[in-house]
């Protein structure tokens, strides 16, 4: 009989493997090991943005502007969520598009096609047409962080906008600061280049050292992983506890101004530490088949955030 | 927000004096040194002292205090009272706990109940509670009601053996209670007397979990004593 009871447990224990195995969105190793380190793609983010032609990451406007952002549109064969919130991007005249990471769904194939539909944007609308992702979790599976980095290079890196006046003037400059934390941590390595790298520069005459992070007039944080719970029980891994009161702080003593992330796939507006944090709800047809949902900031002196909704 | 913060704490201060007020049957004091390494901290260490008096064969009463040497300081309170329910051969333990913390570096206080059930047999522990949790910092504040921990722990031999090793999984420690961020490592203690036992823990906290590719966050050794008499 004690045998007959054994193989009960061993047979339940074998049915959730298999299960967990079978599964597409779920890495069954995941749960307790990571495929990528984040110190490992910080690095490399970095030694791209150093690298990088710093114009691509400017963007020099007169007045006003707006731009657009998006999260968790787990594209699979259908880009159709993609392509409308490019289009919106282009109709609205916004000056960029960010996403907040799980761009398609966890298959090397689906980026083969966020790929070319990328490029297409970028042929067919030079100059007008700019996109920052993030990675995701989902990004970074089954060899995900590989292709990712062959289409966009980094997920950690600074794009600036620089307002000038009708004389070419420089007026203000804001900083969008796009971060990764797929892996659900910001990683020890990108907690000190946030600080050391991105707000740092050299001054090549002098060598001194300069703060830009006084010069910026605002500030605003793309990442993947949410900060708070729209949900009380919501099934999906936040930061560690030190992690997040650290993160708090930080994005606090910054003044950022906005934070956004994702996730979670659930809609969240809240200020905490005076700043604001705003978590949205997946994109993707799957998880919306109505319709998709997207934030259109305004940004002036003031900056003035709507929702957008997307067939 | 604060008038609940003054109200928890006083709760707090009143069964963390509990142990000192109740005669006992059996009383032990424990603690441990605690050094590792962590993402936001680097490296850091510090100690974990408790003080348990059994009110009578199935009430106890817990009193403790953290101090690690993180950024800015950390530093934690716990009170806690179980009652114990004898099932089979198998512990039963109702518990209800309060734990206070502040994170010197975030500025952050953090303060929660947790309501729990603890089955402990000769070779294996389950645990399944639910935590309240508020945090505050800046002038802005949180509140969590639906914090899980969940845990399980097994030993190579019974638990009424004088040495021991096992494996754990849990989402909180003493002073840190997680979502769905795990904990897991192992642990074992050697019994120098009847009084007397030396304890061990090895523990690392991947950050993430399930398909978000857990990576690592925080790894620590504990080595401690527990005195019974």
């Amino acid at each position: 009989m004690k045998k007959i009871s054994n193989i009960k447990y061993i047979l339940a224990l074998l049915a959730v493997i298999v299960i967990a195995i079978a599964c597409d969105k779920v890495e069954p190793t995941g749960v307790l090991i990571g495929h990528t380190s984040v110190n490992d793609r910080v690095k490399q983010s970095i030694v791209y943005y150093r690298d990088w032609d710093k114009m691509a990451g400017e963007h020099e406007v007169k007045g006003d502007y707006s731009f657009l952002v998006g999260s968790d549109s787990h594209l699979r064969d259908d880009l159709t969520r993609l392509s409308e919130m490019f289009d919106d991007q282009i109709a609205n005249n916004d000056i960029l598009s960010a996403h907040c990471g799980d761009l398609a769904e966890t298959q090397p194939e689906y980026y083969a096609l966020v790929e070319d539909l990328v490029e297409e944007y970028y042929n067919n609308y030079p100059g007008k047409f700019n996109f920052y992702p993030v990675v995701g979790n989902h990004d970074i599976t089954r060899n995900g962080w590989a292709m990712y980095t062959k289409i966009f290079s980094m997920s950690t890196y600074v794009v600036e906008v620089i307002v000038v006046d009708d004389n070419g003037k420089e007026v203000a400059r804001d900083a969008l600061i796009f971060l990764d934390s797929a892996n659900g941590t910001f990683g020890d390595y990108q907690l000190d280049v946030i600080d050391l790298s991105l707000f740092w520069d050299l001054n090549e005459e002098t060598m001194d050292v300069i703060s830009k992070q006084d010069t910026y007039r605002h500030k605003f944080v793309f990442t993947h992983t949410n900060f708070f719970r729209p949900r009380k029980n919501a099934f999906s891994s936040t930061l560690p506890r030190e992690e997040l009161y650290h993160m708090f702080r930080l994005f606090h003593d910054w003044h950022v101004d906005i934070v956004f992330c994702g996730h979670i796939h659930a809609w969240d507006d809240r200020e905490y530490a005076g700043v604001r944090y705003i978590t949205l709800d997946a994109m993707s047809a799957d998880n919306n088949p109505e319709y998709g949902e997207l934030v259109r900031c305004y940004v002036g002196d003031k900056v003035d955030c709507k929702t957008v909704r997307i067939k | 927000m604060e008038k609940l913060t003054r109200a928890f704490l006083l709760s707090l201060i009143v069964v963390l004096l509990l142990p000192f007020m109740a005669s006992a049957q059996k009383n032990m004091v424990w603690g441990y040194g605690q050094y590792g390494t962590n993402t936001v901290y680097d490296t850091y260490g510090g100690v974990d002292v408790f003080y348990t008096r059994a009110l009578n064969s199935n009430v106890d009463v817990t009193g403790g205090l953290d101090l690690m040497s993180k950024k800015g300081g950390f530093g934690g309170v716990l009170a806690e009272v179980r009652y114990r329910i004898p099932v089979k051969g198998i512990n039963v333990f109702v518990s209800g706990r309060g734990v206070y913390n502040y994170y010197g570096h975030s500025r952050m206080n953090e303060y929660l109940f947790r309501i729990a059930l603890h089955a402990q047999s000769q070779y294996f522990d389950v645990v399944f509670g639910n935590s309240f949790l508020g945090y505050s910092s800046f002038g802005s504040s949180v509140f969590e009601p639906i914090t899980w921990s969940v845990g399980f722990a097994a030993n190579i031999k019974k638990r009424s053996s004088n040495w021991n090793f096992g494996a754990f999984i849990r989402n909180y420690d003493y002073f840190i209670y997680e979502n769905w961020n795990i904990n897991f490592g192992f642990r074992g203690w050697y019994d120098i007397s009847d009084q007397l036992r030396l304890t061990g823990e090895f523990m690392t906290r991947p950050a993430g979990s399930m398909n978000q590719l857990a990576m690592k966050y925080d790894t620590s050794i504990k080595i401690g004593v527990n005195y019974k008499w």
